[in-house]
């Protein structure tokens, strides 16, 4: 199963979405706390793919985006975002983040999402 | 051809008369009384009574028509029972129909029409309301336009008669032309057909455009009951912007430019599902659906329209129950986290923030932060599943949002104004009470609640000890007591995990530990000792009683074992049993090894009962295992047991029945 980065400032966020990843034995290999944290974690550790939340401290989570696209461009990035964040979502889309879900989320959607993005 | 000798003899009257089939509904528009939503059912009565041929009246707020109010309906409303002290005094807007038909002025009189017969029986002959650029221009009465429709079809029975005529004159033709007569009547026929089938399928509305977004001709009627206006060849983000947001219009425009440029299909999914799935228009819940059809090389959006107006005001109240419960069923298993968030967010909001924006200074970045901080606590709250707070947070959130898109940035000032307008208390209230209703107050008591230590509560003890002796010392000293009490079951439950990760590591499976039966309270003090030595029952369970998995499943067992106790109060004693569902205790092997170590002598082994052999299990040093293991067997276990129960006076009885399992069953003299 894939190795995947969570980048997110809240740590109810980032252990919620951990114990669904590992739910479907997917392995965390690194907790990003913000956009700089992020970039660093993902050079460092490398993972399948990263999920994103957008508002963060230091550097937003499109900014991180985009910092990880510099390096990678082939990296899979999903964004995590809160609903009415339509606009935001798109720029990161076309920026681009392969897929993305919308807190409040159900583990099936969550699953279904990373299938979706580590299939394509 | 025939068609052409027919036209032939079109005269100019009949011109005139299909001309003004096409036309638009423009020179039926009758003018009625127009009310607003807030008079009193008695202003529609006084109208009615004073013009006994109205039809109806139209409600208007400020222009625009919200609602139809027909003569009929309103007497019998009137009519029914008290329906006259309800509705007389009482605005109209109780008593209007709010979901009228209403249509452009610029719809032609066929569509209109169609859509008009085909609403409810009980509103098939109400006024159509006309609007022209969004305001109230008149209505049209169905019996007029039924009278304008058989005129035309009177110029139509003319314009055969006439041939009929000349027909009968011109006495060559004649036979050609009454067939001709025949298939106009047979096409006729098939036209109404399919006008029938069109007005069956109506209820939903589809709608398709290619990359220049104008709409194309198929499309269904209910989408100009939807929006009203003719639609052909109209951009269809034009036809929206009436509708939504301008922000909302833009984000449109940029998916549907994204969706004509995309390649792969995640992407093409992923833009799809960023268009909004429901649209209201002229107070209908419309739900869309958006479908990519590939024509060759292009691509056609298609949209499928469906009003569901009535079932999202039935689902809302469904949802607000099932996120009530869903808050729960969050609360009971996560209540530390909440009650963590709750005060962090209370002291955050307003008190942290207000500190956090003096001590930032510069209004810019402070608003930046504390927008991102109400953000996650938005979060935080809906992971929790406290949807009303999450909600308010969201409405919070766009306030700052507009306060940053604001031309002049707010200074210092305006921005504590509006934080330390924040009460973190009356925002997450609605969802505490929602809790509190249903898990009882005490569920956020928390900072009611203390711990002590048992060495405090002993010193208070000792103290109360120091009081003249008498009833009210006892009492004091009972209630103390009592405050030192606990469950018995609660304190063996606390083998969960051990139990656990025990079989795991011998490679049993064992379902999580069952405690059952009567609620005792015991003295911890008293009881720990022993609670503690039922490890090596435990031990002894997953090590020598519970099978592997596939031993069970061959066995025709459940693959997981169970290990499960009970507990009960037996005249004045507590008797606590663990019982296992393994293999029960093999008495030759027991004896066998006793022999081997000495305990008894071949000769007693020969004849022995089988409670004295389970006696044999609790003597100091013996282990039934061949080899010992890390885990059981290191001489002290049972014995530990034994000498626990022997200290509060207790004793031990031993069951098993091999290949069913096996029970000690404890008897405690607790007079609890």
């Amino acid at each position: 199963m894939a190795r995947i980065l969570i980048v997110d400032d809240s740590i109810v966020s980032r252990t919620n979405l951990k114990t669904i990843l590992q739910s479907a034995q997917h392995e965390v290999v690194g907790e990003g706390v913000n956009g700089e944290d992020g970039l660093e974690k993902f050079l460092a550790l490398r993972p399948d793919m990263v999920t994103m939340d957008i508002t963060m401290p230091k550097r937003n989570g499109i900014e991180c985006l985009k910092d990880i696209l510099g390096h990678d461009p082939e990296a899979r990035v999903m964004m995590i975002s809160a609903l009415g964040q339509g606009a935001k979502i798109l720029e990161a889309v076309n920026s681009g983040a392969r897929h993305y879900i919308t807190k409040p989320y159900e583990p099936d959607k969550v699953l279904e999402a990373v299938a979706e993005l580590l299939s394509e | 051809m025939e068609t052409t000798a027919l036209k032939d003899l079109d005269l100019d009257l009949d011109q005139e008369a299909y001309a003004a089939e096409d036309q638009s509904i423009g020179n039926l528009v009758e003018q009625t009384q127009t009310f607003t939503a807030s008079e009193p059912g008695q202003a529609v009565h006084a109208f009615f009574t004073g013009h006994p041929s109205a039809e109806g009246v139209v409600i208007l707020a400020k222009q625009t028509p919200v609602g139809l109010i027909m003569r009929n309906d309103f007497y019998q409303k009137i009519g029914s029972l008290y329906g006259r002290d309800l509705f007389l005094s009482r605005p109209i807007k109780l008593i209007m129909n709010p979901q009228a038909l209403v249509v452009d002025v610029s719809v032609d009189i066929a569509t209109i029409g169609l859509i008009a017969m085909n609403r409810p029986h009980d509103q098939l002959y109400d006024l159509v309301v006309i609007t022209e650029n969004e305001t109230y221009a008149g209505v049209v009465s169905v019996k007029r336009f039924m009278i304008e429709l058989s005129k035309n079809r009177e110029v139509e029975i003319t314009l055969l008669k006439r041939q009929k005529e000349i027909l009968n004159e011109a006495n060559e033709t004649e036979i050609r032309n009454r067939k001709q007569i025949e298939e106009k009547s047979l096409e006729l026929r098939e036209k109404n057909e399919s006008i029938k089938n069109l007005m069956d399928n109506a209820g939903q509305g589809f709608l398709s455009f290619g990359q220049d977004l104008a709409v194309s001709g198929e499309h269904s009627l209910e989408c100009v009951h939807m929006f009203r206006v003719p639609m052909e060849g109209r951009n269809f983000l034009e036809l929206m912007a009436k509708h939504v947001s301008p922000e909302v219009t833009q984000a449109m425009a940029r998916v549907f430019a994204s969706v004509f440029a995309a390649g792969k299909s995640l992407r093409e999914k992923v833009y799809l599902s960023l268009l909004p799935p429901e649209l209201h228009i002229y107070g209908k819940t419309v739900s869309v659906a958006y479908k990519i059809i590939r024509h060759g090389g292009h691509k056609k959006m298609m949209l499928i329209l469906t009003d569901v107006t009535e079932q999202r005001k039935l689902e809302a109240r469904m949802t607000e129950e099932r996120n009530n419960v869903k808050m729960v069923a969050k609360a009971l298993t996560k209540q530390s986290d909440l009650n963590l968030a709750l005060e962090e967010f209370e002291r955050f909001a307003p008190a942290e923030a207000l500190a956090m924006v003096r001590e930032i200074a510069e209004p810019k970045a402070a608003l930046a932060e504390i927008f991102r901080l109400v953000h996650t606590y938005k979060g935080d709250f809906a992971q929790l599943g406290l949807h009303n707070t999450a909600a308010k947070l969201h409405t919070l959130e766009d306030g700052l949002a507009a306060l940053a898109a604001r031309p002049i940035r707010p200074d210092l000032e305006e921005l504590l104004g509006v934080i330390g307008a924040w009460d973190g208390r009356d925002i997450v209230q609605e969802d505490v009470t929602i809790l509190t209703d249903i898990l009882g107050k005490g569920f956020f008591e928390k900072d009611e609640r203390f711990q002590i230590s048992a060495e405090m509560l002993l010193a208070v003890e000792a103290k109360a000890g120091d009081l003249p002796d008498g009833p009210e010392r006892q009492g004091i000293l009972s209630a103390l007591r009592r405050l030192r009490l606990c469950s018995l079951a609660g304190l063996v439950a606390e083998y969960q995990d051990y139990l656990q990760a025990l079989a795991a590591r011998l490679g049993k499976s064992v379902a999580p530990l069952g405690v059952s039966g009567d609620d005792v309270f015991v003295e911890k003090e008293t009881v720990q000792k022993f609670v503690k030595s039922l490890v090596h029952v435990i031990r002894n369970m997953i090590d020598h009683g519970i099978e592997t998995p596939e031993e069970r499943l061959e066995s025709g067992k459940g693959e997981e074992g169970r290990i499960a106790c009970q507990i009960a109060r037996v005249d004045g004693c507590v008797s606590l049993s663990m019982a296992d569902d393994g293999k029960g205790i093999d008495v030759g092997k027991v004896l066998q090894l006793a022999v081997a170590k000495g305990l008894v002598t071949p000769q007693q082994a020969q004849d022995m009962p089988r409670d004295e052999v389970y006696g044999l299990l609790f003597a100091d040093s013996f282990s039934t295992k061949d080899a010992v293991s890390v885990l059981s067997g290191r001489g002290v276990g049972l014995s530990a047991v034994k000498a626990e129960v022997e200290r509060l006076g207790g004793s031990i009885r031993v069951s098993s029945q091999p290949g069913f399992g096996t029970t000690f069953t404890f008897l405690l003299p607790l007079g609890a």
